[in-house]
């Protein structure tokens, strides 16, 4: 089962269960007000005890029914509008798209360092169900409507040496306007981790290099971000270890933090243009 | 009738549905659903003034549903019922077998409720990453992790199953 299986079985599960009839509005409203005079009672209560009646009750429940009706007339289902090129989700699963994703996996296994490979391997904690460790995504990280698109890809692999297992990833995006641009700002907008930062000169490149995670998740020991002149953002991460693979840890880190910021300016992970 | 109650009925109708969809899929009982769509929109009802104002409403009651549930989850008495002993009101349409409905049923009822709530908001609301992050109040690595883990806990539950049966 991939995404796309999952969000059809979802549609059909939602369809085949037969929904009872609509609820009934009259019925939702006279249960909300209920709870709004039970609370009431409770804050009146409350106010008396402390001589303070009546004082914030008028305006917290206060009325302003014409914005909300002109707000509501914008309220549409949420999954109305389609996806492009086919899609049925944010994913692209095939197409150029998903092509640039994995071109971006054959990009990082071609610098994985003399002495390691990496294989497809599969995890082997029983709560990853035994899925593939090396993997790709191509996703519109930008909500529906957002114009222009951001495109995110990533590719992930195992890297091994002498049957201990470490992890890289790389995550490359079009450019997008919202991110900060100074380099240790960016760097630790990667996957909302932050981190001990120092930026690294690279040819008179500013990369972002977090140097130690700080954010308590068992995810990447050490990553590198670096946004292009052209705006796209690329951020390689590793990690001695593959977290849910189950293999032994890597004796030390596949790359040096000088290595990581070299990579993050490489032009062939900027796969997005 | 007041402008406000008349302006949340509105608001009921036009959106309960899409809600108690949501809600079946995170706890997988119809009944059980429209008791989470109950509890949410009350909540929508008591804040109607703050977030009448908000300029996503939908988005609002999303996350106030999602931590409704999480919320009931984590205080324990909730259980998942996959199998209602209730006859339903009409029959499933044709061409959805019955057995392979309560077989991904059963599977999600399996899956960790923060990892099925963020399936279900990824898969099924189409929320992005980021968006699903802040109804979950976590981090958008988080959220990437869970779907993944989630989609893999489905896919080896389901792969069992298949091979039971």
């Amino acid at each position: 089962m991939n995404e796309q299986d999952l969000k059809r079985a979802f549609e059909d599960v939602v369809v085949a269960s037969s929904p009872p009839p609509s609820m009934d509005p009259g019925q939702a409203l006279d249960a909300a007000r209920k709870a709004r005079s039970k609370r009431r009672s409770s804050i009146i209560g409350a106010l008396v005890a402390v001589l303070v009646v009546g004082v914030g009750l008028g305006s917290a429940f206060a009325l302003n029914p014409k914005a909300a009706r002109e707000y509501m007339t914008g309220a549409g289902p949420s999954s109305s509008s389609s996806w492009p090129d086919g899609q049925t989700d944010r994913t692209a699963r095939n197409g150029p798209q998903a092509d640039r994703a994995n071109k971006l996996l054959e990009e990082l296994k071609g610098v994985v360092p003399a002495g390691y490979d990496a294989p497809q391997l599969k995890y082997q904690d029983p709560k990853y169900s035994g899925g593939d460790m090396q993997r790709t995504q191509a996703q519109i990280a930008s909500d529906r409507g957002q114009a222009p698109q951001i495109w995110e890809y990533v590719a992930e692999t195992p890297v091994r040496k002498d049957g201990k297992v470490g992890w890289l990833l790389v995550e490359s995006s079009t450019p997008n306007r919202g991110l900060p641009a100074e380099p240790c700002a960016l760097a630790r907008k990667f996957w909302g981790m932050d981190g001990e930062c120092q930026v690294y000169d690279v040819k008179g490149l500013r990369v972002g290099v977090v140097q130690r995670n700080t954010s308590g998740r068992d995810q990447f020991d050490k990553w590198a971000t670096y946004r292009a002149q052209d705006g796209q953002i690329v951020t390689i991460a590793q990690d001695d270890k593959y977290l849910g693979g189950g293999y032994p840890e890597l004796d030390v880190p596949v790359f040096t933090e000088q290595q990581l910021a070299e990579l993050a300016t490489d032009p062939r992970f900027r796969v997005g243009g | 009738m007041s402008e406000r109650d008349a302006a949340f009925q509105e608001y009921f109708a036009a959106r309960s549905d899409a809600m108690r969809g949501t809600a079946y899929l995170l706890c997988g009982d119809w009944h059980r659903a429209e008791d989470l769509v109950q509890q949410t929109f009350t909540k929508i009802y008591l804040a109607w003034r703050r977030i009448q104002r908000h300029e996503a409403m939908d988005a609002y009651t999303r996350q106030t549903l999602v931590r409704t549930y999480l919320s009931e989850r984590r205080r324990g008495w909730f259980r998942f019922e996959s199998v209602s002993d209730e006859l339903q009101d009409s029959a499933a349409p044709p061409g959805i077998h019955p057995e392979e409905r309560m077989v991904l049923l059963g599977a999600l009822a399996k899956v960790p409720p923060k990892q099925r709530a963020c399936l279900v908001l990824r898969y099924w609301e189409d929320m992005s990453v980021e968006q699903t992050a802040a109804v979950l109040r976590c981090s958008e690595g988080t959220v990437k992790s869970q779907a993944a883990r989630g989609l893999q806990t489905l896919r080896g539950l389901l792969i069992g199953q298949e091979r039971v049966r």
